[in-house]
């Protein structure tokens, strides 16, 4: 028994699951579902659905050259049997996963921390480009309360600045606590406006 | 060949130097039905190249209910086939069907290896994958030992 992978989506293909293809040029293509059957008589190309793991490779979004990957490998070698050989593989083989899912969790992870990131700095732009559509509709001084907060978020991501910055000296240390002890908070009050108050006086 | 197959009767232009009617596919191979050959006998190479494509006209199938059914042909199945407007005995070994057995693979062409009287085949050596059976059944022995790859 041998589990083949799919030429199409390489999810591995259990034996009674699936239909083989062979081409006059002696290249053999499994399938593990009608789905991937159908897909490559339609002439579509694993790279380019999304749902592929070929498409994940080619995009980088999974884990791609790792030395955990050679022990994969088709050896056309025959190998006289041993049975130390066989249980020290088994072993081996367990081992191998254990790290290969490892690093393949880690890869992931990695990059889905930066799209924390980026989703942090995409928010505070937001904040920056649209104060102005937040400020309190009362405001007697609008322009000095964006400068305000303005200032505050300035503040805020020096400190975030700060805090990136890799080797921090005591000096250093002092000036982040000092800052996180001044920076201001935001806070936006949402006073009613005139508008407002004199309808809830008509109501009541 | 699969996609081409699926299309409604009508008169299509496969390959420019060769027109004909493609018919709703039935999936076994039985008279009339082109055939590809894979032999390197010289018959072979000509019947593939002639203006008409080598068919079968008869299939020797033991235990056929001639009533019932259309004189079918599968895997492993002795046939005749006009070539060249000459009448060969032929040997099918790949099929376009899905064959519901495991590990039996279902082929790009119809695939036919040419056999005299004896069941020799006149080619010296097959250039298709053939399916893994052919090993273990004795009838077929001969063919499977001029074949280069298995499948």
């Amino acid at each position: 028994m041998r589990l083949e992978t799919c030429y199409y989506c390489s999810s591995t293909i259990w034996p009674g699951h699936g239909i083989q293809f062979v081409r006059n040029d002696c290249k053999i293509f499994r399938f593990c579902r009608s789905r991937c059957h159908r897909a490559f008589k339609k002439k579509w190309n694993p790279r380019k659905s999304r749902w592929t793991k070929a498409h994940r490779k080619f995009t980088g979004k999974d884990l791609t050259t790792d030395p955990t990957f050679e022990f994969e490998k088709r050896r056309n070698e025959p190998v006289k049997y041993d049975r130390e050989l066989w249980q020290n593989t088994l072993q081996a083989i367990k081992r191998v996963e254990q790290i290969r899912t490892k690093r393949e969790g880690h890869h992931i992870m990695k990059r889905l921390r930066q799209g924390t990131l980026d989703r942090k700095a995409a928010d505070l732009r937001e904040v920056r480009d649209y104060i102005h559509l937040v400020r309190a509709p009362n405001a007697t001084k609008p322009m000095e309360e964006i400068e305000m907060v303005q200032k505050a978020i300035q503040k805020r991501e020096e400190a975030g600045e700060l805090l990136t910055k890799i080797g921090t000296t005591v000096a250093t240390t002092k000036k982040l606590s000092a800052l996180r002890r001044r920076a201001p908070k935001i806070v936006v009050t949402m006073e009613t406006s005139d508008n407002e108050q004199m309808l809830t006086e008509d109501m009541a | 060949m699969n996609i081409l197959g699926k299309l409604l009767p009508t008169t299509i232009d496969f390959i420019t130097y060769r027109s004909f009617s493609m018919t709703v596919p039935l999936y076994h191979l039985q008279k009339v039905s082109r055939v590809h050959v894979v032999d390197n006998s010289k018959l072979a190479l000509d019947g593939n190249v002639y203006k008409r494509m080598p068919r079968i006209i008869h299939c020797y199938k033991k235990n056929n209910n001639l009533t019932r059914t259309r004189l079918t042909a599968g895997l492993g199945d002795k046939v005749l086939l006009a070539i060249k407007g000459q009448m060969k005995k032929a040997i099918i070994v790949g099929c376009q069907q899905r064959i519901r057995k495991p590990n039996v693979p279902q082929f790009d062409k119809n695939n036919v290896v040419l056999i005299d009287d004896d069941g020799n085949p006149i080619g010296t050596r097959i250039l298709a994958p053939i399916p893994a059976f052919f090993r273990t059944r004795g009838d077929l022995a001969k063919i499977a030992a001029i074949a280069t790859t298995f499948v």
